[in-house]
Formats: structure tokens, C-alpha cells, sequence
């Protein structure tokens, strides 16, 4: 009885301490990228502006990125090609394919290589322009 | 004896209560007197905090000292004054003032903290180059398929001064070449291309009306002085989407054999913050401004556009920003923009809201193209061009818009007026400390652009001085071109 109340109390703080973890520290470099063409690629460019560094965000307000960012391509699909990280920064190679559009009288999808730079910022990661 | 002692301490006294008297009520008088003269605050540009004990000069004897509160009085005749200020810490600086009989005039000084005593990192570099976009914000639009007020344009300068040549600029026997890493595809996210031909500009996809390109080489300017690249066809959109006003260009200075001489970055500040539809309804702003128009004009501009003809408002209302003539008796773009909005700028809670109202049309609450200098003392849109009204009357008085504006002159003393007869960005320094100096470096190359004159609040024009000198102040330091010079007055 008391080996397995043990066990139980052991098995909760693991749990407890991999659970909050996670939640206090933010998006690898890896997870960013992703999370920023995902964001871009469902349209959801409130998430996708999450993803900026702050010096961004003190300049662009959320409503205007997404006013913007609505008139530009959308994101049909991402590949990461390659992603360095160091300490403090990481630079991340990616092929993106933007969706053909009529505003733009694009009949077929148009696929570009961007080098996107990450900066370490609190716990996590963000896109730095 | 005591008698009379007493008469000449009383006699004492009395004279001493009488001057004492005197002295106060002069004071008195002349601070309640002060009915022609200048008065104003001092404060510090970067914190705001007021500045006591700042010496105001006015050129001649009459000087006046900043209180603790940073309010100074100085009484003065009728006339035009060139007052200097300085305080302990602090730049000294220079306003001129006009007094009017009878008018005590407002004159506010922001003082900037006094320069630093760093190394010059240019000073071991072999090469300082100088790079600047011409106006400090070029207006461009998210769609093209309604009309076209401006097209994706802007315009790069580069000065280069080798350390250990006496010579002037360097002008030959290097390559400039200016590209941008994040902006390399603009067609991605503007249509301007696809209606460009529509629009009279017969030009390939990524190619500037001018027929620029996002990279390339820059040419000689037209003063022989240093490089540009007219017309660059970028927009705010980087590659990947992102909306960035204020996209970087790299700059790379070789010599004939290719060795990189030197590097540099710098702003192209480009902003499709256009809030037509504060005024004209979120659905589809374009389409209610070419509905007015017809409306009001008589045009058929909407019709036009549902059946594939677009038109640049150039077109038929002169604007000098293109070269474009316009149409005989029809209001230049300037003047009508301003002159038909000026009495509308209330007309919705959001445009009365927007400070200042001009960011309701210029970029804008998020781009904020005015951020240098002025911006950070305190000064506004209305302080140099005027209100819409007065944009409106000048028009109309026969002020030429795009080749006629502000002039530093009017507020700076006589050391930092423009050329005669010349834009703030074509000026060149005409009072240097050496004589071969004068006439060889662009204003802007020092100062940055109009808008974002340094010391800029927006870090990205500050590429320059930081990568020179070292700091973010307009560039100030005699090492910054030269080895073995000792440090003198830029404008002496």
C-alpha cells in the first residue's frame, strides 16, 4: 500500500514537472518555424503574429499586421530546408510555395527560398524581420 | 552725538529699505514687463525632463537662464533674434525667432545629450560609406486593380570616402551594388505588375518605372558626388509575407579587381498604410473613393474599372512625385487631395481620432515615418508643412508641392540652412571646417533623410552613425573621414 502510494506520489510529480515545463518555456527554434507557417498557412495570421520578437510587435500593431497581411499571398505549403541555431540566434532556410491567386492573377502556385532569423527572446524563440 | 548717530543710522536705514525697494520692484516690473520677447521650456529630448540652469543667448549681451522647472523669459525688441542655448551635458544648439512688438514669442528648446567620447570604429576602416533613402518614406499601395496613385518606388543614396585619400567622395574605380535579402521577389505580394501597362509603365515584372531593379549596381548621381538608384520597385512585404515598412538594403562598395572595400546597411522605408478606409468604409474603400469621385467630377472611373480600364490619378491631376503633367485646369494631386479632405477630417470617430490627423492618409500610426529629430522634440506634421489648410493655400498660392517644402532654414540659424535655392535632400555642407569639404557632402549623408532625421527613434535608420561612429547621432565626428584630424564644428 505504501510502495504503491509512493509510486502514485513520484508518477504526479513527474507528471506535474513535465506538464508545467512545458508550458513555461516556449517553441524551439524548430517548433517556431513551424508554428509560424502553419499559422500562415491556415490563415491564421493572429497566431502567425505571435511569432514576432517584440521589437516587431511594439511597432506593428496586431490589427494592422493582419489587415497587411491579408493583402499579401497565402502560404500553401513549407519546407524546411535547413536550420542553424546558436546560442542566442538561429537562421532557418525555407522553401515556401504561396498558393496562385487571382488578386495576383497567378494561375499556378509560385515557390520561393527565404532565410528566416530567430532570436532567443524569454523562453522561447521568435522570427526576427 | 548720540542724537546725530542715531539720525545717520535712521538716514542708513532708510536708504537701504529704498534701494532694497527699488531693486525689488525693478525686478517685479521686469518680469511682469516682459510683453515683447521670447519665452519658452527646456527640456531634454530623450527623457522629456525639464533642464534648469540652460544659458539662452539671443547673440548680443541679453542672455536668460532655464528655471528649475525649464521655463526661461527673455525680453527683447522687435526683430530677428538667433537665439544659441547651452547647458552642462547637453549639445548646443541654435532656433532663430521672429519678435513681434507687443508678442511674447514661443520658442521650445529639446536639448540632446552631448556627444560620447568612444572610438570611432570608421577611423580603422580604410572606408566610410554613407547611405540614405532620399524622402524617408515612400507611400505604395496594397492593390493596384482600382487605380494608382503611386507606384512601388524608391530611392537609395551612397557617399564613399576612402580614410587615406585627401580627395573628395569617391565617384569612380568602384562598383556600389545595393540589394535587398528580404525583399527579392515583389511580385509575390503586389499586382502592380499586372496592371502596370494599364497604367502607362511598360515594365517587366520586378522592374521599377524607372526600370531599376530590386539589386543591382547604382549609379553616379547627377552632382557627381556619389551613387543612387532611382525608382527601386520594393514593397513593405518581405519575401515570406511579412508587412515591414521599414525593409533593409545592403550596400557593397568594391573596387575594380571585386575586393569588398566596404559594407553598409540601410532603410528603404516604403509604407502601404494608406487608412482610406477610415473615411471610405472597410468593404471596399477603392471602389467608394472612384464612386465619389464620379459622383462629384462627373468621371466615369468606376465604370471604367468594372470594364478593365484603370487610371493613375496623374493622369489628369499633375503630380510632380511622377513628372506628370496633368490635365489643363484640373487641380494637382496635391492640392486636390488636400483641398477636398481638409473640411472632412472629422467626418468618422476613427479619422477625428487618428493623431495626428495626417496619418489618416501618410503613413501612419503603425509606420510612423516622422520619428527623427524633430518628431522627438516635440514637433509635429503641422509645424513645418502646416495644417490642411494652409498645405490648401499654399497650393493655391502658387507653391510648387514636391519641389517646394519645408526648409530647415526657416527654424535653424544660418550655419544649417539648405543651399540657396535647393531641396533640404539635394543640399550639400557649404560651410565646412575645410574649405575642399564644402559642397561635397550631401546633407542627408550627415542628417539621414527628412522625417527620420537622426537622432531617429526607429533603430533601423540608425545603421550608419552606429556602424561609423559608434552612436546614433547624425554624424558629428571629424574620424569618421579622416585618419589624423583633430575634432572641429562641422558647420562653422
Amino acid at each position: 500500500m505504501k510502495k504503491n502510494l509512493i509510486y502514485i506520489l513520484a508518477l504526479s510529480v513527474f507528471v506535474i514537472f513535465s506538464v508545467s515545463g512545458c508550458s513555461a518555456k516556449g517553441p524551439n527554434p524548430q517548433q517556431l518555424v513551424d508554428q509560424y507557417f502553419t499559422s500562415a498557412q491556415h490563415q491564421d495570421y493572429a497566431a502567425t503574429y505571435t511569432c514576432y520578437d517584440s521589437e516587431y510587435q511594439k511597432k506593428v500593431t496586431k490589427d494592422e499586421f493582419i489587415k497587411h497581411r491579408k493583402e499579401a499571398s497565402i502560404v500553401q505549403s513549407y519546407k524546411i530546408i535547413k536550420l542553424d541555431t546558436q546560442k542566442d540566434t538561429a537562421k532557418a532556410s525555407v522553401e515556401i510555395t504561396f498558393a496562385a491567386s487571382e488578386k495576383f492573377k497567378r494561375t499556378e502556385p509560385v515557390t520561393i527560398r527565404v532565410e528566416e532569423n530567430l532570436v532567443k527572446e524569454g523562453n522561447g524563440w521568435k522570427i526576427k524581420v | 552725538m548720540m542724537k546725530s548717530k542715531f539720525k545717520f543710522k535712521s538716514k542708513l536705514s532708510f536708504i537701504l529699505v529704498l534701494a532694497l525697494a527699488l531693486v525689488v520692484s525693478i525686478a517685479t516690473f521686469a518680469s511682469a514687463a516682459t510683453t515683447t520677447g521670447v519665452s519658452g521650456t527646456v527640456k531634454n529630448i530623450d527623457t522629456g525632463a525639464a533642464i534648469a540652469g540652460a544659458t539662452i543667448k539671443d547673440g548680443s549681451k541679453t542672455s536668460a537662464t532655464s528655471d528649475s522647472l525649464g521655463n526661461y523669459t527673455l525680453s527683447e525688441a522687435a526683430g530677428n533674434y538667433t537665439l544659441t542655448i547651452s547647458a552642462s551635458g547637453f549639445q548646443t544648439t541654435s532656433l532663430i525667432s521672429t519678435v513681434t512688438s507687443g508678442v511674447v514669442t514661443n520658442v521650445n528648446f529639446s536639448l540632446t545629450k552631448a556627444y560620447g567620447t568612444q572610438t570611432i570604429p570608421a577611423n580603422s576602416s580604410g572606408y566610410s560609406v554613407f547611405a540614405w533613402n532620399d524622402l524617408g518614406m515612400h507611400c505604395d499601395q496594397d492593390d493596384y486593380s482600382y487605380f494608382s496613385v503611386l507606384p512601388p518606388f524608391n530611392t537609395l543614396h551612397v557617399q564613399i570616402k576612402n580614410l587615406n585619400d585627401t580627395s573628395g567622395m569617391i565617384t569612380s574605380g568602384v562598383n556600389v551594388a545595393y540589394n535587398f535579402p528580404k525583399k527579392t521577389n515583389s511580385t509575390l505580394h503586389t499586382n502592380f505588375w499586372d496592371y502596370a501597362a494599364k497604367y502607362g509603365w511598360n515594365v517587366p515584372a520586378n522592374t521599377g518605372i524607372t526600370g531599376t531593379l530590386l539589386a543591382g549596381n547604382m549609379q553616379v548621381d547627377p552632382k557627381n558626388l556619389g551613387f543612387v538608384a532611382t525608382g527601386i520597385p520594393i514593397t513593405p512585404y518581405d519575401d515570406d509575407g511579412t508587412w515591414d515598412p521599414y525593409g533593409a538594403a545592403n550596400i557593397t562598395v568594391t573596387d575594380a579587381s571585386n575586393t569588398v572595400l566596404q559594407t553598409a546597411t540601410v532603410a528603404a522605408p516604403t509604407s502601404t498604410e494608406m487608412d482610406c478606409k477610415n473615411c471610405h468604409g472597410t468593404t471596399n474603400p477603392q471602389l467608394d473613393i472612384l464612386q465619389k469621385h464620379d459622383r462629384d467630377n462627373g468621371t466615369t472611373l468606376a465604370t471604367d474599372q468594372a470594364s478593365g480600364i484603370v487610371h493613375q490619378c496623374s493622369e489628369c491631376h499633375s503630380d510632380n512625385a511622377l513628372g506628370a503633367p496633368g490635365k489643363a485646369g484640373v487641380e494637382s494631386l496635391s492640392l486636390a487631395m488636400h483641398n477636398f479632405h481638409k473640411d472632412k477630417m472629422t467626418t468618422t470617430t476613427i479619422a477625428a481620432n487618428t493623431n495626428p490627423g495626417c496619418y489618416n492618409c501618410h503613413p501612419g500610426p503603425n509606420t510612423q515615418c516622422m520619428r527623427g529629430i524633430m518628431e522627438k522634440a516635440s514637433k509635429t506634421c503641422i509645424d513645418c508643412h502646416g495644417d490642411m489648410n494652409k498645405m490648401t493655400t499654399s497650393l493655391q498660392g502658387g507653391r510648387v508641392a514636391w519641389l517646394q517644402e519645408p526648409k530647415c532654414g526657416d527654424c535653424h540659424d544660418a550655419k544649417h540652412q539648405e543651399n540657396a535655392n535647393t531641396l533640404y535632400r539635394n543640399s550639400t555642407l557649404n560651410n565646412s571646417p575645410i574649405s575642399k569639404m564644402s559642397g561635397q557632402l550631401y546633407c542627408e549623408a550627415c542628417h539621414n533623410s527628412t522625417h527620420g532625421e537622426f537622432v531617429s527613434s526607429n533603430v533601423k535608420d540608425s545603421t550608419i552613425p552606429q556602424k561609423l561612429q559608434g552612436d546614433e547621432y547624425w554624424i558629428w565626428n571629424c574620424k569618421v573621414c579622416h585618419t589624423n584630424k583633430t575634432q572641429k564644428q562641422m558647420h562653422s
